[in-house]
């Protein structure tokens, strides 16, 4: 069941991680709760992947919260960055991968919290115990930083 | 702000095909041992949660005083359960103090049976519940005397407390006579030396 399931969940844990080391320890305490907890499984509340998916999610934003601070930002206008789309889809996924990782470890959580897995700005402040106004914000940031990632690739 | 960019879609499945690291052993390991730990130690639980540590309190508190309870009726009453000396019999024995017994004679403390005077009924050597006569005898007050004189005399200072308070007894199983019946009359005198004469009748007048 693990060997089934460590590719899923380790793509997973790697979006959240710094690196391979904190992605491991993510995903060894993600599988333990799950082992632990796997009598709680409900099929009728959704498939057994995204209620995985979930547990590793949950995991890597205690781990970001423990090394990590998320000071109190409010975001009042935005201005959303132009990326060139075709740059991202020559880029190696693994280039990807360094680039979201350079973002602030606040930042990181809340990019890849709303940009990849879906979550909205009132959950991501109910997780990290923000603001919406400051997921806002980090949302911003990140997308700032991104930009000028990829044009730097460019050139 | 609220709806992802087209990049950020192309971001995500990126991020999606990146090959993950073979950590995939290396990881299980630490995951059983945290598992073999989490089964082999089962998690301890509060013995008392809310309402019990105070039902618990409350209970010990009351064994607590029972016990204090029992402890000093028992302490009170152990003097009651003493058993009373066994050296009693063997002063019962002693008591007449007649002169028919002679000195030496071993008297077994339950020996109750009536015997000729001056018959020796056990050898002389002594057994461990044996009294030596001429021992007790020597320890024996005269018949007058009371045993209780040795104690200092008490000194009220009224009348009234001296007519009523006596002093406690003491009660010494070797010299203290067992209370028997009083001789009736004066020490001395017996009904020989009574003489009963007729008298002149002072009824009669002209005496």
């Amino acid at each position: 069941m693990y060997r089934q399931l460590y590719g899923f969940a380790m793509a997973i844990a790697m979006r959240y991680a710094a690196d391979e080391h904190g992605a491991a320890d993510i995903l060894g305490q993600a599988f333990v709760k799950m082992f632990r907890s796997i009598h709680t499984y409900d099929a009728a509340k959704g498939n057994f992947h995204g209620w995985l998916k979930k547990i590793i999610i949950n995991e890597a934003i205690d781990y970001i919260k423990q090394r990590s601070r998320f000071t109190s930002l409010e975001l009042d206008t935005v201005e959303e960055p132009f990326v060139n789309n075709s740059i991202i889809e020559k880029t190696d996924a693994a280039a990807i991968l360094q680039l979201v990782r350079q973002l602030p470890p606040a930042t990181h959580a809340v990019f890849v919290l709303y940009a990849i897995d879906g979550y909205t700005h009132k959950e991501i402040a109910a997780q990290l115990n923000i603001s919406e106004g400051t997921s806002k914000w980090h949302l911003s940031e990140a997308r700032k930083i991104l930009q000028q990632k990829i044009i730097a690739i460019k050139t | 702000m609220n709806a992802t960019t087209p990049y950020e879609k192309l971001i995500a499945d990126k991020l999606d095909k990146v090959p993950v690291p073979d950590m995939a052993d290396t990881i299980w390991a630490g995951i059983e041992a945290q598992l073999d730990v989490v089964t082999g130690t089962p998690a301890k639980k509060p013995l008392l949660k809310g309402k019990g540590w105070y039902i618990f309190t409350g209970v010990t508190v009351i064994v607590a005083l029972l016990l204090v309870l029992w402890y000093k009726g028992h302490k009170s009453h152990a003097p009651k359960n003493t058993p009373v000396p066994k050296q009693q019999p063997a002063v019962n024995g002693v008591q007449p103090a007649k002169d028919s017994i002679k000195p030496g004679r071993i008297i077994k403390p339950k020996a109750a049976a009536p015997s000729a005077p001056g018959v020796i009924k056990a050898p002389p050597v002594a057994g461990k519940d044996s009294v030596l006569l001429n021992q007790v005898i020597n320890n024996d007050a005269a018949p007058d005397s009371i045993s209780q004189q040795t104690l200092p005399p008490v000194k009220t200072d009224s009348p009234f407390v001296q007519s009523l308070t006596l002093p406690a007894p003491v009660f010494n199983p070797v010299i203290t006579r067992p209370k028997g019946k009083k001789p009736k009359g004066v020490k001395g005198i017996t009904s020989d030396d009574y003489k009963i004469s007729v008298q002149k009748d002072s009824t009669k007048k002209g005496n």
